[in-house]
């Protein structure tokens, strides 16, 4: 097999003043994951270059990092792969943590976050005398989430984490709703207020970067979307900015069978006078542009139907 | 070849952004592009219904499934995020044992039933694989050449890899390549894939316009003079509130937007005025200086 040239993102926050990239060109076996290939340099070329592993087999979680872009594990990689693609492979450290050193970053808030939402269980039904018993079915809902490895893919790709530190990210929430939606515990330790609260379920985006990044299928978002299903249906979700959002939308919707855009803002933020203020202002710039109308908002003509299909689906439940 | 679908302009395009709607019906003229509108077909839900009840979404796009099966037509939208709630839909109602029956069960009552087999498509893949980069690029007018422009994708259209299926999300090339075929310069950036954050902008909109932002000023420092999105929700933040994104990352931006079919019709020819592209809140007046001045 030929060689293939990877270019290693490198710094030491201690020692070097800024970071660069160091290039290498490698010999190939064939089957070569990146992880192996790392390994090799850290062997035969530079003992100082420095990256996390430990079961090679992305079970562990300890090698995530980016690969041309990628959020992802580097044993689970194969250099052949990449390459068909790209020319060269770039290796960089995840991003929305702090780094250590070349692509080893602190996993500190990632952890810190987990605490945060309360990942155990709290059973306040006193002990039954056999096990906690739960069906196939019950253990279904939980499962996807119960897979992570935390290995932090889904937290660098994370759109929101960028700009807003205090985002929880798509890890901890994952997290969150495997314990929320635990059969076995009438109610576990989930911290809702937490939850709804700033940096809490409503601040994704919905981007799906997550379901994109985590190499083993979590697929985080969906789990939030299932947090904000909980919130709404039984807790106190309604009552925030997002649980308004999500429920005006739906009665729109269900009212005239397309959203009522204008509408949307002045219902969600009501009260919040210096905000409305500024949306209303883009709202005056719009029309003089022409772009809305203050004319009232046509609904789509099977609205009957709209409104039958909701009752019919409720019967459903 | 005739092309011809059922189409889905989406409530952005008749709500707050109308010139995306007038462009598209502009351009589909002009490439030959039938579009049957349907105009009983309800919302996709967005996105935003999943967080309350996905039944309910997937019966609402199972009730657009039926009206276009009925015609005999695929789907055709101009929007990211409608294509991809549609898609999102149509593969848990394939994929989820007991959904088609579900869903089904309530359309009886309307007197509908969906078969199954819904085609949905957008606009930007139409352009790539029905019309084809070839044919486009002999109907350009005015090619857009020497202009660098910045593509945003918007995440919809990208993710899941598995159901949207054209692109690579983490380096897409699809709109990259349209803009080529129409004279342009693509200009690389690392937002084109990013989100737009415009799903935030109640719940959260400091760090709302911090990625419009971001994006923005990403595509400035490479040397964009205009970008260009197939989704007009991202429009809605990247066009409508640019200002105040500037303001809250601290820096100017004024770099004009536009939607897909827009820019498709400068290309072929079509004069501003009817594409809408006064209708900006980020002006195009120096953008069209600049082009005309290069012909
Ligand atoms: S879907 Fe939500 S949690 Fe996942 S990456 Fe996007 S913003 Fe973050
Ligand atoms: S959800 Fe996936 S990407 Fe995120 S930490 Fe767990 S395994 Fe990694
Ligand atoms: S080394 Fe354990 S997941 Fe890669």
């Amino acid at each position: 097999m030929d060689d293939a040239i990877f270019q290693i993102y490198r710094y030491d926050p201690d020692g070097d003043r800024a970071p660069r990239y160091d290039r290498f060109r490698v010999p190939l076996r064939r089957g070569m994951t990146v992880l192996e290939v790392l390994l090799h340099l850290h062997q035969w070329v530079d003992g100082s270059l420095a990256f996390r592993l430990s079961c090679r087999s992305a079970v562990c979680g300890s090698c995530a990092m980016r690969i041309n872009g990628r959020h992802t594990l580097a044993c689970m990689t194969q250099v052949s792969e990449v390459l068909k693609t790209a020319p060269i492979v770039i290796v960089e450290p995840l991003e929305n943590l702090p780094l250590l050193k070349d692509l080893v970053v602190d996993m500190g808030t990632f952890w810190s976050k987990m605490d945060a939402v309360k990942p155990w269980q709290d059973p306040t039904a006193p002990s039954p005398e056999g096990e906690r018993l739960q069906s196939p079915m019950e253990l279904d809902r939980i499962e996807r989430e119960s897979t992570c490895i935390h290995c932090g893919a889904c937290v660098s790709s994370c759109t929101v984490l960028e700009v807003d530190p205090r985002f929880l990210a798509p890890a901890a929430l994952a997290k969150a709703k495997r314990h929320a939606c635990d059969s076995r515990a009438e109610s576990a330790g989930t911290p809702w207020d937490v939850l709804n609260g700033p940096g809490g379920i409503w601040d994704c985006t919905r981007c799906m970067e997550c379901v994109h990044a985590c190499p083993k299928d979590v697929r985080p978002m969906e789990a939030i979307l299932e947090l904000r299903r909980e919130a709404l249906a039984s807790l106190s979700g309604g009552e925030t900015v997002g649980g308004r959002h999500v429920r005006f939308f739906v009665e729109s919707v269900t009212r005239d069978g397309v959203l009522d855009e204008r509408a949307l803002p002045l219902q969600i933020l009501r009260g919040q006078w210096l905000r409305l203020f500024g949306l209303i202002r883009t709202g005056i710039r719009m029309w003089w542009r022409g772009k809305v109308t203050l004319g009232p908002h046509h609904p789509v003509r099977e609205v009957e139907t709209m409104r039958r299909i909701v009752a019919s689906v409720k019967e459903q439940r | 070849m005739s092309l011809r679908y059922a189409y889905y302009p989406g409530c952005v395009a008749k709500g707050n952004c109308p010139e995306l709607y007038q462009s598209m019906a502009l351009v589909a003229g002009r490439l030959g592009i039938d579009l049957v509108e349907l105009k009983k077909a309800p919302c996709t839900g967005a996105g935003v219904a999943a967080s309350q009840d996905l039944l309910l979404v997937d019966t609402y796009n199972a009730l657009t499934f039926s009206m276009a099966e009925e015609m005999g037509l695929p789907i055709l939208t101009i929007c990211s995020t409608c294509v991809g709630s549609m898609r999102q839909a149509e593969a848990r109602i394939k994929e989820t044992p007991g959904r088609l029956d579900q869903v089904n069960r309530v359309l009886r009552d309307q007197g509908r039933r969906y078969g199954g087999s819904a085609q949905i498509t957008h606009f930007l893949w139409v352009l790539l694989r029905e019309i084809g980069l070839e044919r486009l690029q002999r109907e350009v007018r005015r090619p857009l050449a020497g202009l660098r422009i910045a593509p945003f994708y918007g995440c919809y259209i990208l993710r899941p890899a598995g159901i949207m299926g054209v692109d690579d999300p983490d380096h897409p090339t699809s709109l990259d390549r349209v803009i080529r075929a129409l004279g342009g310069e693509p200009v690389e950036y690392t937002g084109k894939s990013r989100c737009c954050g415009f799903p935030i902008l109640l719940e959260n909109e400091a760090a709302s316009l911090a990625m419009t932002g971001n994006h923005l000023a990403e595509a400035v420092d490479r040397g964009a003079d205009l970008m260009v999105t197939p989704c007009p929700l991202c429009h809605m933040n990247l066009d409508l509130q640019q200002s105040r994104a500037a303001r809250q990352i601290g820096r100017p931006l004024d770099l004009p937007v536009l939607h897909l079919p827009q820019l498709v019709g400068l290309a072929l020819g079509i004069p501003p005025k009817p594409l809408g592209l006064s209708r900006h809140l980020v002006s195009v007046r120096g953008l069209l200086k600049r082009a005309t001045r290069r012909e």
